[in-house]
């Protein structure tokens, strides 16, 4: 994490009331609206907001890279003391190459897939700078590359992009983006793309990279956990205007404008609990950018509008007396009573689990591998095996939510294709309901059985078909599960799922595309629970939507599992939700399972070291959290050729010596039902520290405020 | 800005209402505007074309009247000549002219692009040709989709041996130059309308799988198929109703392109004498028929040449704007 008390030098980048617009078939739609920033020399300013709030067009609009159809309509970008609108073509090339980087999402999509690293590197020197010889810039590559942390940068020199894991990559784009030594660093969600794991690495890089470069940073995320540990300074955007902004800690400990303290009521913090405190999800909808309401455009889904006062003239921003640079756009800043708010949700019952449901049993598949080269033949080895399951154990029962986490590659959409029958295990069992399906293909299952296991799946904006509408979709489920096949009653029941994922009746005569992606994945979870299952498999089905959509889908679900009482088997790779909604938690590592238990016990030591470093990567938007840095060198291996021993040996920090390349772990009973795959004994485990600490605040002086802001902290 | 769409409440559409709004984006793209009056026009006239015959504006196509008459020139008959087009004396259907050099004679109408070496009226050829070659060409079109699509979309979806076989199949028919496929095809089983189709559907087939295999593999990773592969779904009918319907986009824009190529094809055979039997128009054929006159006579050649180019551009254009108009957003 950044250290907060940091001082920067001078103003390089500064906005002054910056509207930006797009003009479309539809007429101009203002993207950004009144946008100020001031960024100093080393300072990291974070620009977080729900998607299409207008962050990564602040950010274009830097590059000046806006495109044809959008432009700057009001207000100025000045650069070390230069209106940017004002400057030449040229200038402005000169500027992005050596002055200003940009580091994008993808990182492949940077780097020429044709070119040799090194190559790539070189040339920004050799191209951007006068009398710089081949062998000058080579050593600069060179040493840029270790500067980013890359173990033995002369090999990825000479790789091409696709020869390193997506984390390198990364940090090769950034490494190119600082050869020029550039004062201006503007990041467009550089980790959501990568791992938890591999994120930390380049959350870590980048928190350091203002200090040691004395870069001044615009970082974009809509992480709000990700800008706690790389900013200094935080803007909150919504619908185009920023309605808050300050210093990190001053925004995270002290928020002022409702929508602000909505987000942070959206994400699953360590004290939030899904029985005790559910999350509440922001009400309403992001307004389109040309149905902007009048006024405040937070105003419909506030709980603090006043008529009158909230939809006359545009909001101005107000600072905070108490607190200099910290300032909120909200007419009412001054006197809501946060301390009477209870933002938190309806408390329910915790649901005493039933019989058991599910019980998968050393269940192993392999997927065979045909190599048709020469060598293969020489050598008789024509069929290998790429090892996705490797002795899969655990048990569901009735209204359980058991949470599998694992990294991409561990094997968890493998598990999933199995249980469905899309896939049928190469060895052990899977009994659902008392018969086995391990090597049930879903040909062979009847509509009930199908029925009564379903998926809710990841991708919103590819979980319906795109071309037959809403209702007929539904309908079709309903009719295959053999629930009902009178047209009226398939009718009725169609509305019933509506009904029951909280979307209005019409919507079934609605196609995909007129759907916002929380829409659709309410269709999804409708179309799962159509053939009434026992049994739901949700793939990450809140990953790609924003956080207060999330919210609200993930409240969903789990309402429409207590009631038909189902129990969810929870994919995710996000530990903070695992943590929020799950009560069993299955961690994987490349096909195996290294930890389960409950997730008192996985989230709180004995740790698998796996599971600690997994712990430690996950960013929390508190900062009265304390956590454990631990960072995993290596790539991931492949499953074609794991690792002998141990699958986790080849990344461990707490590896113990040969027995971990060589023999297969134990599995150690911690507690009834809590199991870890480790070779350390479990007294060593114990003895570790929790990774997650909350720490009190009250030590350290409180900023100055007024009285009744403290009664609410 | 997806989002803009989105709210557009257009729920109650029917299926044809959603198409014409679809043709109408059309407008927006110049080329594709241009395609489209190219290609009308031609239909306009396949189609009107004995609404005009009965009328009196054209000419039966095969009737011989006077030879070698050079475009716009009047079609002047002495009085009780009679021809086989005309449908009864000069008297009766022609008009008595009563003053100037022709005096006394009749006027039966005029060669608008002149009439060719056995008398026949050029422009009647040119509208009864494209009729021809518009019922034809899509036709054949269709024929090829027809195989294309299934083998499409088997070899995407299933992969593995399906796809390796129809692929195989599909490149040695691919590795043949196409014309001697078509030569080979009409020469062993003679030409006929029938016989240009099949001679069309085989060649034009491992194009159109081409095609349709590509997409297929990228849709069949979506989660919509996987959720109907989880649900048990009958193969075709993952094939057909969840793949299929999602393909369509590219695949008009490539049935457009392959229109024009297919009308190519047509008057190639013609050209080569492998087309449609004479001796009706065919478009292929007039350019070949007259090709030894085309210093002394070039409009009987250059005029047939230009209409089935105008076609064949008036289908990319065509194809050209509805690409343009699908990519936009």
């Amino acid at each position: 994490m950044r250290s907060k008390n940091r001082e920067f030098g001078e103003v390089i980048l500064e906005c002054k009331k910056l509207c930006i617009s797009y003009f479309t078939r539809a007429g101009e739609i203002p993207a950004v609206i009144d946008f100020d920033m001031k960024l100093h020399q080393g300072e990291s300013v974070g620009l977080v907001g729900e998607s299409g709030c207008g962050k990564s067009t602040v950010a274009l609009a830097i590059m000046q890279y806006l495109g044809n159809n959008g432009g700057i309509v009001g207000g100025e970008i000045v650069y070390r003391g230069r209106n940017m609108s004002e400057m030449s073509e040229e200038e402005l090339r000169q500027l992005r190459g050596n002055e200003i980087a940009m580091i994008y999402q993808e990182p492949m999509a940077s780097l020429n897939p044709s070119m040799k690293l090194g190559r790539q590197l070189m040339e920004v020197p050799l191209f951007h700078e006068v009398g710089v010889t081949e062998a000058e810039a080579a050593e600069r590559a060179e040493h840029v590359l270790a500067s980013v942390k890359l173990p033995d940068p002369r090999r990825v020199m000479s790789s091409y992009p696709h020869q390193i894991s997506g984390g390198q990559q990364q940090r090769v784009v950034i490494a190119m983006a600082l050869l020029s030594n550039p004062s201006l660093l503007l990041l467009d969600e550089p980790t959501t793309a990568l791992d938890v794991t591999v994120e930390a690495g380049i959350v870590d890089l980048i928190a350091e990279l203002g200090e040691t470069f004395n870069t001044g940073m615009v970082f974009i995320s809509h992480n709000l956990g990700l800008i706690l540990e790389t900013c200094d300074r935080v803007n909150v955007m919504y619908s185009g205007e920023v309605v808050e902004e300050g210093r990190v800690d001053e925004v995270f400990d002290h928020m002022r404008h409702p929508y602000t303290r909505g987000l942070f009521g959206c994400i699953p913090l360590p004290g939030a609990d899904k029985t005790a405190r559910p999350l509440v999800p922001i009400r309403g909808q992001l307004p389109l950018p040309h149905q902007r309401p009048r006024g405040c455009y937070f105003g419909p889904r506030c709980d603090f509008f006043q008529g009158g006062r909230c939809d006359q003239a545009q909001i101005p921003m107000h600072d905070l007396p108490e607190q200099p640079g910290h300032s909120v756009r909200c007419v009412r800043w001054n006197e809501i009573d946060w301390s009477t708010y209870n933002p938190e949700g309806v408390s329910t019952e915790v649901i005493e689990p039933g019989p058991e449901v599910l019980h998968i049993r050393d269940m192993r598949k392999y997927y065979e591998q045909h190599d048709n080269s020469i060598a293969a033949l020489i050598q008789g080895k024509r069929t290998r095996y790429v090892k996705a399951n490797e002795r899969i154990s655990f048990d569901a029962r009735e209204s359980q939510t058991v949470a599998i986490v694992g990294e991409s590659g561990c094997g968890k959409s493998t598990l999933a294709k199995v249980m469905m029958g899309l896939e049928t295990a190469t060895e052990g069992e899977i009994v659902f309901r008392g018969n086995d399906v391990a090597e049930k293909a879903v040909e062979t299952r009847s509509p009930e059985e199908i029925g009564s296991m379903q998926m809710v799946f990841q991708n919103p904006f590819d979980t319906l078909n795109p071309s037959h509408t809403v209702g007929s979709q539904l309908a079709r489920v309903i009719r295959k599960f053999g629930v009902e096949s009178d047209p009226d009653k398939v009718h009725n029941r169609v509305m019933e799922l509506l009904d029951l994922v909280k979307l209005p009746r019409d919507f079934a005569r609605r196609r995909p595309r007129q759907l916002s992606g929380g829409q659709k994945q309410r269709v999804g979870i409708a179309r799962a629970f159509a053939g009434n299952p026992s049994l739901v498999v949700a793939d990450e089905p809140v990953s790609a939507l924003d956080v207060s959509v999330a919210a609200a889908v993930t409240g969903l679900l789990m309402d429409i599992q207590r009631q038909y009482r189902t129990t969810l088997l929870f994919i995710s790779h996000d530990l903070s939700l695992v943590r929020y909604l799950a009560d069993r938690v299955v961690v994987m590592y490349l096909g195996n399972i290294v930890e389960q238990g409950t997730t008192d016990e996985v989230f709180a030591p004995p740790y698998h070291p796996y599971t600690e470093a997994l712990l430690s990567a996950v960013p929390i938007a508190d900062t009265s959290i304390e956590k454990k840095r631990i960072i995993l060198e290596g790539v991931l291996p492949s499953v074609v050729n794991p690792p002998k021993g141990c699958p986790f040996n080849t990344r461990c920090p707490r590896k113990i010596g040969d027995i971990c390349e060589t023999e297969k772990p134990p599995e150690i009973e911690a507690s009834s039902g809590h199991m870890i795959a480790c070779h350390i004994p479990l007294e060593e485990l114990e003895a570790v520290a929790p990774v997650i600490v909350q720490v009190d605040k009250s030590d350290e002086t409180p900023p100055p405020e007024p009285a009744r802001e403290n009664a609410a902290e | 800005m997806t989002d803009i769409a989105l709210q557009k409440t257009e729920a109650r559409e029917s299926g044809i209402v959603r198409f014409f709004k679809g043709v109408a984006l059309l407008r927006e793209s110049r080329v594709g505007i241009a395609g489209a009056i190219l290609v009308l026009f031609w239909v306009l006239m396949a189609v009107l074309a004995d609404v005009f015959l009965a009328l009196g504006l054209l000419f039966p196509p095969n009737s011989i009247f006077v030879p070698l008459m050079e475009p716009l020139s009047e079609f002047i008959a002495e009085p009780g000549q009679s021809f086989d087009g005309l449908g009864g004396p000069v008297e009766e259907v022609c008009s008595l002219i009563t003053s100037g050099a022709n005096e006394g004679k009749y006027y039966c109408g005029t060669f608008w692009l002149g009439t060719d070496m056995l008398g026949r009226d050029l422009w009647s050829r040119l509208v009864f040709g494209a009729q021809r070659v518009l019922f034809y060409a899509p036709i054949a079109t269709i024929a090829a989709y027809a195989v294309g699509i299934p083998m499409g979309l088997a070899a995407g979806y299933k992969r593995g041996k399906t796809d390796d076989i129809l692929s195989y199949i599909g490149n040695v028919i691919l590795a043949f130059p196409p014309m001697v496929l078509f030569v080979v095809i009409i020469s062993v089983l003679g030409s006929s309308g029938v016989n240009v189709i099949l001679a069309v559907t085989l060649a034009s087939a491992p194009g159109v799988m081409r095609i349709v295999r590509g997409i297929t593999m990228d849709l069949r990773n979506r989660e919509y198929v996987f959720a109907a592969e989880t649900r048990g779904e009958p193969l075709w009918r993952i094939l057909l109703i969840e793949i299929l319907p999602n393909a369509r986009g590219p695949i008009i824009v490539d049935a457009m392109l392959r229109m024009g190529y297919v009308i190519i094809t047509i008057g190639a055979l013609g050209f080569l004498g492998l087309g449609l039997p004479p001796p009706d128009p065919d478009w292929g054929g007039m350019i070949t028929e007259f090709r030894a006159m085309i210093i002394a006579f070039p409009y009987m050649t250059v005029v047939p040449c230009i209409a089935l180019s105008s076609l064949v551009l008036g289908f990319n254009l065509l194809a050209d704007g509805l690409r343009e108009v699908s990519l936009r957003d």
